[in-house]
This record gives structure tokens, C-alpha cells and sequence, in this order.
């Protein structure tokens, strides 16, 4: 056997204020004692995609982006050496190893794997990249959820054809919705605010459940997502996408990007959509799907300099859509049922990031956002208007504590928000000005163990002080497997009105409480995510419990009484228990199959009583099938969706023909879609709800809006079948540099 | 269910005797590519994939080569071997041609994906 001894020395120099660069050279010592370089020796981090080769003298070079991390070398012949750098003092070092007897292949390249959860950060983050996304090619942020377990979407009723998500079985007003950490859907957008985001522009979607990080404010409760948008990097020099649906839904995408030179570019995002033609699949008289227009655009600008980075842009929203019975305009002379929804939505964010000359893990980051939110909505004979202006700035230091392990960031945070809404006859006049201040420290033990505590303070103008104190841990039992515990507090300030406007379209009476109070729930839970390969591919397996008890919740009662609904706060038991366990296993290359079981127990007092929260299934189950041909020219994809028996509100006291049952059936959604990619454009084809589940008698009294029994909002499941839809995307990618 | 079986088995015997029997019309080869980074990655494979008898193509950055299953009878290994040189990436020893190296982006010269 032939001992070869393979040494390193690693010298850590810094390149840039910002840069680290671990420079070495990799050498073996042969039998008879002579050093000899290694050329073509692959080095590269382990969480990095950074990677180089030896050159012929053996040296290398590579920058470093975010220590401690591990450095790997690997070269035929040799047994792959790792290597903790854990900060950049390190000098040199000489390490011996001998010949390799078993030549292990270890995949290190991060590709974009559609779907993945990942094992480093210390919040349990799962991402759903661009693949992924492209899976399902419908159409804005409220369909980009289709093959995700952890997210269920919800039509909210079945006149303004609002969709929510739902988290840990809790309505979607509990999530925190924010794209590149700047709010997103808040406030009087609550309601529609994921319509208001094209799938095309998002890059990627990153989900975490229970409460995230304290920087972002009190508001995680149910879960935090947060969405990346695409970025003048992606080089997508002009990109257009078109699409048509069997319901005469047609939308157009066009987006470019212009790098303008080393420092600056821009990206500008154009979206149109319309429902063109009237449907009523279910024929109850009433329109299934708005129809109308909405014109989104987006436009901004990045800058990457040597100390400092930062992006800033607009984004404006226009819609205009009709819904009710067919053949209504929402006009005020006409008898039949009409609906309108008008929004204008402003904004304008501006990001920045400095990077300290001296202190080299030092930064600033400071955001600022600064929105507009008009909507009108008409609903039949209820009317709902409101504006809101907003303020949101955040400032953010972060430092290390003597070395790379202990880092913490701090910082203030800044809200104004103004409402002015109006409920039929009713003004109500609102400004929060909630100026926080917010500490978080993390412990990082070589990335296996990391320990994150933060703890933030909100001074509310109404509520007085707030607090939200929170703890991540994650800790990596192997190399392939990760457990996390959070637990933390969260805290949000209700608006009855805009978090419930789908509710609206019934002729039950609100009953709302003049004393709303902010919410506050504790939510824990635990994660284990579990890698491994089969084939030489990455499969998953992942289980996780959750239990989120509130303290102070806002009720949104609905068996009171079929007539009325109520909204109050109340401090009664309150807890949603979520139990979710998936499998993602990829048998052989372009293959990926995913099941996931969900179980929900998610109570609180309604009408007085401890029951289960309406439309929340006690069980849901996905299975979905992915396949890419070797050569990535055809993608085929299948998802099922089981959803079990919901509880609904009791219609008992209704005449007959107006009473429903307590309880939905459960059912099957199924989706598919089916792409072939050309060199420069790709073509979809695809369905939804391909069984054609419908419900029957979805609105209760449809042949009497006006009369005190009607209910559109009893909501359980499609209403308006099976779906066909075909689209093509074109890119023209820019000449790289 | 005998029958069944009985036939899926007279399928399989048929399809593998078939297999035994003609000369294979498919060549898969594996080519040593100096490929270093994922935007490598994808100009290979969307080149090689879209070229004229070229079956598929995967490029393995870990292994630092790529897999090409081709049609013998619309490309030879020699061709597909020459693409890959005058993109700019060495292959199983041949030189690179300078002109496709030059028209690289930073990134595949092996000179690190910028900064992030």
C-alpha cells in the first residue's frame, strides 16, 4: 500500500474590506520524501458554491463570503480532506493524510433543487426556488403554493374570489408576508394582497413556520414568508410569458433587466391580466371568477459597491374588478346583485447596506417603505372603503463578539400607519405610530450548533408597550440531519374590516366590538429533517409538531347565529396543534416524488363553546410526481391533494332549502402540467382540479342575495370545476461578462 | 393473471433478445470537462442538448465531467468532443480553444462566481 502524504498550508489574507481570500497550496510528499505539487486539486466550501482547482504548482486561491465554514479538497487519487475554517486569523496549517482507498463522490454543488428544506439555518426554512415555481405555472403569489405542503390556499368566498393561505391551520392574517424583508401583505391589503404579486416576478419563496426573527418585527405568528424577487443578475435581458385559461383568464408578464455598467443595474416588471368572459359553471346565477383588469408594474434600481449596496424602486397596483350575479354592473339602478373591488396600490422602498472599512463582519442595513392603499369595494347593498398610508423604516446593525461564533444584530424600527376606512355608514379613523427597538444574539458552534435568542420591544401609540421575546435553536446530530426548536411569542395589531372583506359577501349582520385589542400568541415547535441519498440523489424526509396557543385572539364568530357575524376579542382557550410529516425521495435522476401527511387540531371558543375552527380540515394529504427528462427538454408533474371533513358553522336555525350540513366532504384536487422547453422558449399545458370537484349549492340562497339567508361564504371547496390553461415563456438572456 | 404475467414475460424476453441481437444505435460516453461552476453547467447542457443527435447531456461539476448519450449515426464522440473544446473547456486532455475560453464569463474561467 502506498502512503502518500498530502499537505496543505493555508494562509488567510484579506483581499477587499469586504472579502476574505483563503489562499494554499496542496502538495503530497512521495515515498522517497520529495514534495510534489497537485495540480487540478477541486477546493471548495461546503456551503458555498464557490469552487477552484489547483494550478500547476499546486496553489490556490478562494474568497470566502461567510465564516466559519468548511473548506474541502479533493483530488483523484486522495482521500477528500475537509477543513473548518472557523475565522479568518488562521495562519497555516500542515495536515497528513494518506492514498484514498475508496474514492467517495460527494455532491457539494448546491443546484437549484425546486423544493428543498434547508440544514444550515438555524429557523427551519424551507424554499421554493424557480423549478419549483415553474411547476405550476398559475399565476400569482396565491397559486404558487399548489405542490407545497405547508401552505394550504383557500377561496374565501364565492363573490369576491379572494384567496388566503393558511399556516398551522390558522387563517392567512397570521403569517407574515414580506418580499426581500420589506412588508409585503399587510394592513388593508390583507385580503387581496397575494393576487397582487405575479408568479413570473418571484424567484424564489422562502416559507418558515411558527415565529421567525425578531428583526422583522412582532408579527410572525403562524409562519413567515418571505419572497425573493427576481434580480438584474438572473439576466433575463427580456422575458415574456402569456397565458390563457378555459375561463378566458389571459395574463401577460414581461419583465428585462439592464446592467448598466460594474455598479449599477435595473430591473422593470410589467404584469396584465383580465377575466374576459363570464362564467358560471356551477349555474347559481353568480359569476365563479371576477372579471376584469389588473395592471401591475414594478421598476428598480440596484447598486453594488465596494462598501456599500442597495436597491430602491416603485411599485404601483391597479385593479379594477366585477363579480355578483351575471349580467350586474355594479351600477346603482340595477336590481340584481352586483360587486365591485377597486384598488390603487403606491409604493415606493429604498434598501441600503453598508460595510465597515475596518470592522470587516460589521454592517448597517437600513429599509424604508412608503405605501398608498386605496380600495373601494362594493358587495351587493354592503359597501367597504378605506385608504391607508404607511411609514415602515428598519435599521439594522450587526457585529460579531470577539470572533465569528458569537454574532448579534440590533436595531430600531419605525411604523406609521394611517387608516381611514368606511363601512356602509360607519368612518373609522386609525394611526398606529409604533416606534421598536429589537436585539438578537446568535451562537454558532461551527454551524452544527446555533442558538439564536432575540428579544424585541414595540412601543405602541394604542397599546402601549409590546413585547415579543423568541428562540431558535438548531442543532445537526449527523451531517445529514437537523433538529430545531423555536419558540417565541407574536403579536398583531387587527383591522376587523380588511381581514375579513371576503366574509362580506352575506347578509349577515357584523357585529363588531369596539374594543379590538392586538392579538398575542406563543407558538413552539419542534423540526427533524433527516437527508439522504438514493442513487446519488438528495431525498428528504422531514416531520414536525407545532403548537400555537393565544393568549388574546380575535374572533371571528360565525355560529352565533347563521344572520350574524361576530368580531370581538376574547381570552378563551385558543390553541391550533399541526402535525405535518413529508418524504421527498428522488429514485433516479429527473424524478422526484413527494407525500406529505397533515394533521390539524385547531380549536377556540365560538358561539361561547370550545370547538373546532371552522373550514380548517382535520387531515390533509399531497402526493405529487415530478419528472424531467435526462436532457431537460420535457417536464412532466402531477400533484393530488386530499382534503378531509371541515366543520361548518350551523345553518340550523335557516329554513330548510337554506340549511347545510356541519360538516364537508372530503375530497380529491388533482393538477398536472405538462412543458417542453425549446432553446429559447418553453410552452406549457395544463389542468386543475381535474376531477372536477365542485360544490354543490356553494352560495346559500343564491335566488335571494338580498334576503336575510344569504350566505356566499360558506366556502369548502372548488366552485367552478376543472380548469385548462396553456402558456409559453420567452427569454432573451443577456450576453454574460 | 398468468396470462398476463405469461405475456409480460414474452414482452421482456422479445425487447431484451431484440436488444442482444442489433448493434446499439446509442453511444454514451464520458468526457473529463474543465467545467468549474453551475453557469458551466448550464452552458453545456443547454448546448449539447439542443445539438443535432445529442440524446442528452449532464454535466457532473462534483466529478468535473459530463455524460453525452448521442445517435452514432447523427454525431460522433469526436464532434461532441470538439463542441466542448471550442466553448472553451478542456476535454479528456485536449486543449481548450483559446477564443471560446475568451468568451467565457468570469465565473466558468475558474476565477470565482464574483462576489455575493
Amino acid at each position: 500500500m502506498l502512503w502518500v502524504l498530502l499537505t496543505f498550508q493555508l494562509s488567510a489574507q484579506q483581499a477587499h474590506e469586504d472579502e476574505i481570500i483563503i489562499r494554499g497550496k496542496v502538495f503530497t510528499v512521495s515515498d522517497e520524501g520529495v514534495e510534489e505539487p497537485v495540480p487540478s486539486a477541486k477546493i471548495y466550501w461546503k456551503n458555498n458554491r464557490q469552487k477552484v482547482t489547483s494550478k500547476v504548482d499546486g496553489t490556490f486561491s478562494i474568497a470566502a463570503t461567510r465564516l466559519p465554514d468548511t473548506l474541502i479538497i479533493s483530488s483523484v487519487g486522495f482521500e477528500d480532506q475537509s477543513y473548518a475554517i472557523a475565522s479568518p486569523q488562521e495562519e497555516s496549517l500542515n495536515i497528513n493524510l494518506k492514498e484514498g482507498e475508496m474514492l467517495k463522490g460527494v455532491e457539494v454543488f448546491a443546484e437549484d433543487l425546486g423544493h428543498s428544506i434547508d440544514l444550515m439555518n438555524p429557523m427551519n426554512l424551507e424554499t421554493i426556488g424557480e423549478g419549483e415555481l415553474r411547476r405550476a405555472a398559475c399565476c400569482n403569489l396565491s397559486e404558487s403554493f399548489e405542490t407545497n405542503a405547508s401552505v394550504d390556499v383557500n377561496i374565501t368566498d364565492a363573490v369576491t374570489g379572494a384567496k388566503k393561505i393558511q399556516m398551522l391551520g390558522l387563517d392567512g392574517i397570521y403569517t407574515q408576508l414580506q418580499y426581500e424583508n420589506i412588508p409585503l401583505v399587510r394592513g388593508l391589503s390583507t385580503s387581496y394582497g397575494l393576487a397582487f404579486t405575479p408568479g413570473t416576478w418571484i424567484q424564489s419563496i422562502q416559507i418558515t413556520k411558527g415565529t421567525g426573527s425578531v428583526v422583522n418585527g412582532y408579527e410572525s405568528m403562524a409562519g413567515l414568508i418571505n419572497l425573493e424577487l427576481k434580480k438584474p443578475s438572473s439576466k433575463e435581458l427580456l422575458y415574456v410569458n402569456a397565458y390563457g385559461n378555459r375561463f378566458g383568464r389571459a395574463e401577460l408578464n414581461i419583465h428585462g433587466a439592464q446592467q448598466i455598467n460594474d455598479r449599477w443595474s435595473t430591473m422593470t416588471f410589467l404584469h396584465a391580466g383580465n377575466v374576459f368572459v363570464d362564467n358560471d359553471v356551477n349555474n347559481d346565477g353568480f359569476r365563479d371568477i371576477p372579471v376584469g383588469l389588473n395592471l401591475m408594474g414594478m421598476h428598480r434600481w440596484i447598486f453594488e459597491g465596494e462598501n456599500m449596496e442597495s436597491r430602491f424602486g416603485f411599485k404601483g397596483t391597479w385593479a379594477d374588478k366585477y363579480s355578483g350575479q351575471l349580467g350586474t354592473n355594479y351600477s346603482p339602478d340595477e336590481s340584481g346583485f352586483g360587486a365591485r373591488f377597486q384598488t390603487q396600490h403606491l409604493e415606493a422602498f429604498a434598501k441600503a447596506g453598508f460595510f465597515s472599512k475596518n470592522r470587516k463582519f460589521a454592517s448597517l442595513g437600513l429599509v424604508n417603505q412608503w405605501k398608498y392603499h386605496n380600495m373601494t369595494n362594493g358587495i351587493g347593498s354592503t359597501t367597504y372603503n378605506g385608504t391607508q398610508r404607511k411609514w415602515y423604516s428598519n435599521a439594522i446593525y450587526s457585529d460579531i463578539i470577539g470572533n465569528t461564533n458569537h454574532t448579534y444584530k440590533t436595531g430600531l424600527s419605525f411604523i406609521y400607519d394611517d387608516y381611514v376606512e368606511a363601512y356602509n355608514d360607519s368612518t373609522f379613523l386609525k394611526t398606529e405610530i409604533v416606534p421598536g427597538a429589537f436585539f438578537e444574539y446568535t451562537y454558532n458552534s461551527l454551524d452544527k450548533f446555533i442558538l439564536v435568542a432575540g428579544i424585541r420591544g414595540d412601543l405602541h401609540n394604542m397599546f402601549g408597550p409590546l413585547w415579543a421575546p423568541r428562540l431558535h435553536v438548531k442543532w445537526n446530530a449527523t451531517p445529514k440531519s437537523a433538529i430545531r426548536i423555536s419558540t417565541g411569542k407574536g403579536i398583531r395589531v387587527p383591522n376587523p374590516f380588511a381581514d375579513y372583506v371576503g366574509n362580506m359577501a352575506s347578509s349577515r349582520l357584523w357585529v363588531v366590538s369596539p374594543n379590538i385589542t392586538p392579538e398575542e400568541c406563543i407558538s413552539s415547535g419542534i423540526t427533524f429533517t433527516q437527508k439522504f441519498l438514493t442513487n446519488e440523489n438528495v431525498s428528504t424526509f422531514s416531520i414536525d409538531y407545532f403548537y400555537t396557543y393565544f393568549l388574546n385572539q380575535m374572533i371571528m364568530d360565525m355560529d352565533v347565529s347563521p344572520n350574524e357575524l361576530h368580531i370581538y376579542n376574547s381570552n378563551a382557550e385558543s390553541y391550533s396543534h399541526s402535525f405535518q410529516a413529508e418524504l421527498t425521495i428522488k429514485p433516479f435522476k429527473g424524478l422526484e416524488f413527494r407525500n406529505a401527511f397533515k394533521y390539524y387540531d385547531v380549536r377556540a371558543e365560538f358561539n361561547g363553546m370550545l370547538q373546532n375552527r371552522p373550514f380548517v380540515p382535520r387531515f390533509r394529504f399531497l402526493t405529487s410526481l415530478g419528472y424531467e427528462t435526462r436532457n431537460k427538454k420535457w417536464m412532466f408533474d402531477i400533484t393530488g391533494n386530499w382534503v378531509g371533513k371541515k366543520r361548518l358553522p350551523s345553518t340550523a336555525s335557516n329554513p330548510l332549502e337554506y340549511q347545510r350540513e356541519l360538516e364537508s366532504e372530503d375530497y380529491w384536487i388533482l393538477h398536472s402540467q405538462l412543458t417542453y422547453n425549446f432553446k429559447r422558449f418553453s410552452i406549457y399545458l395544463g389542468g386543475e382540479n381535474l376531477l372536477n370537484v365542485m360544490q354543490s349549492d356553494a352560495i346559500i340562497a343564491a335566488d335571494d342575495p338580498f334576503g336575510s339567508f344569504f350566505d356566499a361564504t360558506q366556502i369548502w371547496a372548488p366552485i367552478n370545476g376543472f380548469n385548462i390553461y396553456g402558456g409559453i415563456h420567452f427569454t432573451i438572456k443577456q450576453k454574460e461578462k | 393473471m398468468k396470462h398476463i404475467l405469461s405475456i409480460l414475460f414474452i414482452v421482456a424476453a422479445m425487447t431484451s433478445f431484440g436488444q442482444t441481437e442489433k448493434p446499439s444505435k446509442f453511444k454514451e460516453v464520458t468526457y473529463d470537462v474543465s467545467a468549474v461552476c453551475k453557469m458551466c453547467k448550464d452552458r453545456i447542457e443547454k448546448e449539447l442538448n439542443y445539438t443535432k443527435g445529442v440524446v442528452f447531456c449532464e454535466v457532473d461539476l462534483a466529478a468535473g465531467n459530463v455524460t453525452v448519450k448521442y445517435k452514432l449515426k447523427q454525431i460522433t464522440g469526436e464532434k461532441i468532443r470538439d463542441i466542448l473544446v471550442n466553448m472553451g473547456y478542456t476535454t479528456d486532455g485536449v486543449e481548450r480553444s483559446e477564443e471560446g475560453y475568451n468568451s467565457l464569463p468570469q465565473c466558468c474561467k475558474g476565477e470565482g462566481c464574483g462576489k455575493k
